[in-house]
This record gives structure tokens, sequence and C-alpha cells, in this order.
């Protein structure tokens, strides 16, 4: 049986045998992660779900083809990345990356009160204004946990390149926060 | 900058946003189905369905090759469209040089008006354009304006025994044409023919449904395609008493999404068994795998409700 001191590559073996235990133990704990990422970028939680199917049902089809080469988290972002790439290019037009609009999803909730601090909304509207490839290389390496090396090898970017993105952002954000204030 | 990353983290875990619990549960029950499928000895990915991203450099000879067959099957297809081939220069020219010909034997006139043209083509190369000269001359001459008149005729006017040749609906009207085609009785034009499978294609791209019988029941392709769309979100969302409205209209109810899911199968991907008893006992199947290979019942097995189980196996799934 899957233990939660399992690590990330022996759950996906685990399920490849037949264990469907361990890929609900590897969703849940990867779940949040993966879903902010691709909720970030495309701002719209409808379309989030919708990537998130497609993201878990890719890694639930591809298990047995699975080969822990590199961290499971890289090859799960990876997959995730491609699939926002693809949505956010063929939806541009439909998507709102306002921080307001997502806060006045409905199921969001009451709780959505908890974000909507000045600070946690000014910060959250700032990443939507990135840059998209310094939002994506910012977010690889706030949600997903991933280093400049794993971001610059799925971004498909040298690793100067993925620093400076990295950087930049970094400085965007703090120019918007300041303009916020 | 740690202050951003950690400002950052924060917001973010104070957000409230999360998945759906559908959209959990669809995922924990696919991967238990392709796990199922995996123990049956079944390999369910023998085939991959997903589409590369946009910025992938593979996209490029699927994106030509693409377009050549699209090319390919226009060329195939336009002919069909275009109006019925009037007499070549060939035939009218042996028709106008003397050989006009009663009424009566007009119907076997291709062949015979062939074989002489044939017989001065091949003894000499530059017929086909001395036969065009001489076209536009001798349909100018004394003689021409009658012989090419009742030439002309066997090209229009239908033999005596047939009925009337259907006319060419305007556009928009696909099912009146069909109509006129059908009573002609075996004189089906080939226009209202390649319009009719136009229409059927139309039905199965934009609603992924059965086509034919969604066009019949529903009157036209997009109304079909959209109350199966409606009846699909339905069965999602576990709607019964819409589920009932649309299927007591004559809905498609095997038409099927993008990926290849019925509304059964998303009913039971989203364990509403009422929708799912509704469903089939107004005869949805069964046995309709969807893109993945992936059956009712496998994704019933995935879940946790045994009365869709049950209920499948009573509809004879397998």
């Amino acid at each position: 049986m899957a233990d939660l001191a399992d690590s990330d590559e022996a759950l996906m073996k685990r399920y490849a045998q037949g264990d469907v235990g361990a890929f609900d133990l590897l969703y849940r704990r990867h779940e949040m992660r993966v879903w902010r990422y691709l909720e970030r970028h495309t701002g719209n939680r409808a379309t989030a779900d919708e990537l998130m199917q497609e993201v878990w049902f890719a890694v639930a089809r591809d298990a047995v083809r699975y080969v822990p080469s590199a961290r499971f988290t890289t090859w799960l972002f990876t997959i995730a990345h491609h699939r926002m790439i693809d949505s956010v290019r063929t939806r541009r037009q439909e998507s709102s990356l306002d921080p307001e609009a997502l806060l006045a999803d409905p199921r969001a909730g009451p709780l959505a009160a908890a974000i909507s601090t000045d600070q946690g909304k000014a910060l959250l509207r700032a990443v939507s204004q990135l840059p998209e490839e310094q939002r994506d290389a910012f977010l690889l390496q706030m949600e997903a946990d991933l280093s400049v090396e794993e971001i610059a090898a799925i971004t498909a970017s040298s690793f100067e390149t993925t620093k400076s993105r990295l950087r930049y952002a970094r400085i965007k954000l703090r120019e918007l926060l300041k303009e916020h204030a | 900058m740690n202050d951003i990353d950690d400002d950052y983290r924060r917001a973010s875990a104070q957000d409230p946003g999360q998945p759906s619990e559908s959209t959990r549960r669809t995922i924990l029950a696919h991967a238990a189905a392709l796990a199922a499928q995996r123990a049956a000895g079944k390999d369910p990915v023998n085939v991959d369905f997903r589409r590369p991203a946009a910025n992938q450099s593979s996209w490029r000879p699927a994106l030509i090759g693409t377009l050549a067959a699209a090319g390919l099957a226009g060329l195939l297809i336009t002919p069909q469209f275009l109006p019925s081939r009037g007499p070549t220069s060939s035939e009218i020219s042996t028709a106008v040089s003397g050989k006009s010909l009663p009424p009566h034997t007009l119907q076997e006139a291709p062949e015979r008006l062939a074989a002489p043209a044939a017989r001065s083509a091949a003894n000499d190369s530059t017929a086909p354009r001395k036969l065009g000269k001489s076209l536009a001359r001798k349909s100018q001459a004394a003689d021409g304006p009658a012989a090419a008149d009742s030439e002309a005729r066997y090209y229009v006017a239908p033999p005596a025994s047939s009925a009337p040749t259907p006319v060419a609906p305007p556009a928009g009207t696909y099912e009146s044409a069909d109509r006129a085609a059908a009573q002609t009785a075996g004189t089906a034009s080939p226009a209202a023919s390649a319009r009719r499978n136009f229409a059927v294609q139309n039905a199965i791209v934009a609603g992924g449904s059965t086509g034919e019988s969604a066009r019949q029941k529903s009157g036209t392709p997009t109304a079909a395609a959209e109350t199966a769309a409606t009846l699909m979100q339905a069965a999602e969302a576990g709607d019964s008493s819409r589920l009932q409205s649309l299927l007591a209209t004559e809905v498609d109810v095997n038409a099927r999404d993008t990926h290849g899911r019925t509304a059964l199968m998303l009913a039971i991907l989203r364990g509403e068994s009422d929708a799912v008893n509704l469903l089939i006992a107004h005869g949805a199947d069964a046995n309709a795998a969807d893109s993945d290979g992936l059956t009712p019942l496998q994704a019933a097995l995935a879940g946790t409700q045994p009365g869709i189980t049950a209920a499948l196996r009573r509809a004879g799934a397998r």
C-alpha cells in the first residue's frame, strides 16, 4: 500500500503496477500546486479545472512509461506548462487575468475575503501583469518549487535566460507594488 | 527579494480557490479506471490523444500534411458541387458537322458521338485545338444553331420517361433539396446527394454525434449538436428534470464530446446514478467507450456507486 513517506517516484511506480491509492496520494500531494499554477496563468478557474483534468489524465495515462530520470515534480510541471502554453495561446482573447474577476468567482465564497487585503490583491494583480515568460518562471519557482535549472529545462530556455526572467520578474513586482501603494 | 517571495506565498496560501470537487472526482475515477484496464491486460496508452503544445516544432510537418490532405479533399469534393458538365467540344463538333440525331436516339449519343471524335483525334495530334476552333466557327455557321440547339437539349432535357430534373435549391435549404431529390425516384441529382453528404459531415463535426441520425432527428446539424451538448451538460450536472425534458425530444442520446464521451459516460464519471438510469432507459449505449477506450462499466467500477455498476450490467454492459 502507498505510504505518506513514499517518494513521488515510488508512488508513480506503485500506480503503474495497479495501486490506485498511490495515485490518490500523489494527486492530493500536488493538487493545489498544479491548480494554482494553472489558475494564476489562465486567470480563470473553469479553465484551470479543465487543464487540471488534462494534466492528470496525461499523468495517469503515461504512468507505465514514466521513467524517473528526473524529479516527478519536474515531469508533472512540464506537462502542466505545455498544457498552459497551449491554452493561453488559444484562449488569449477570452482570458481575464484581473484578480478582481477572480475574486468575483462565485466559487470563491466568503473565504475570498481572506486574500482581499490590499496587499494580497495588489500582489496577485502584479503577478498577473508580469510578462508571460517572467510570470511562468516566477510561478514555476513559487508554486512548483523548482530550481532554476529545472525551470530552464521545462521552458526550453538557457540557464542565464531563466535566471534573468526570475530577476526581472521580482524587480517588476516591486515596481508594480510601489505603484499600487 | 525574499520579501516578495514570502508575500506571494502568504497570499497564495490564503487564496481559497481550489479545483472543483467534480474535477477531483473525474481525475481520480479516470486514474482508477485506467489502472483497472491495465490489470485486465489492456494497455490504454497505445494511442496518444494528447495535442502537442503549439510551440513544438513537430507541429510543422503535421500542419503541412493536414493542409495537403485538406487541399486534396477539396479537389475531390469540389467537382460534386459544380454544375453538370456540358458537351465536350469534340462531341458538339461531331454533332454540328451534320450528324444530327433523332430525339429517341439521343440517350446513346455520347458513345456514338465520341467514337468519330476519338478516331479523328487518333489521326490528328492537334485534334483538340482544331476541334475547339471548329466548334467556334461552326456554331455560328448557317446550319450551326439548329444542330447545336438539338444537341444542347440532350444535356438539359430529361428522357421522356423520367421525372422532371429537380431544381437546385437556394443556399441553406438542404433538407428540401434532399426531399425533392428523393422524390425523383432514382434520378437524384449528384448535387443533392453531395449536399446531403456535406450536411451529415457538418453534423458529425459540429456535434460529434452520429451525424445522419442527429440530422434526421433534430432538423439541422447545428441544432442537433446544441441539443446533444445540452444533454451532456445535464447528464454531467445530474439535472434529472432537464434530462427528462431533453430525452422527451428526439435528441441523439449517444452523441459524443471531443473526448468521445457520451452523456452516459459523463454521468457515470460524476457518479450521477439517477442520470445514468434515465439515459439507459432512453436507449443510451451501455458499451460506448471513450477515445481512451474506457468503457462505461470500467468507469463505473472505478467509482463508488455500486448502483450504477448494477444498472449498467442490467443494460448489457461488458
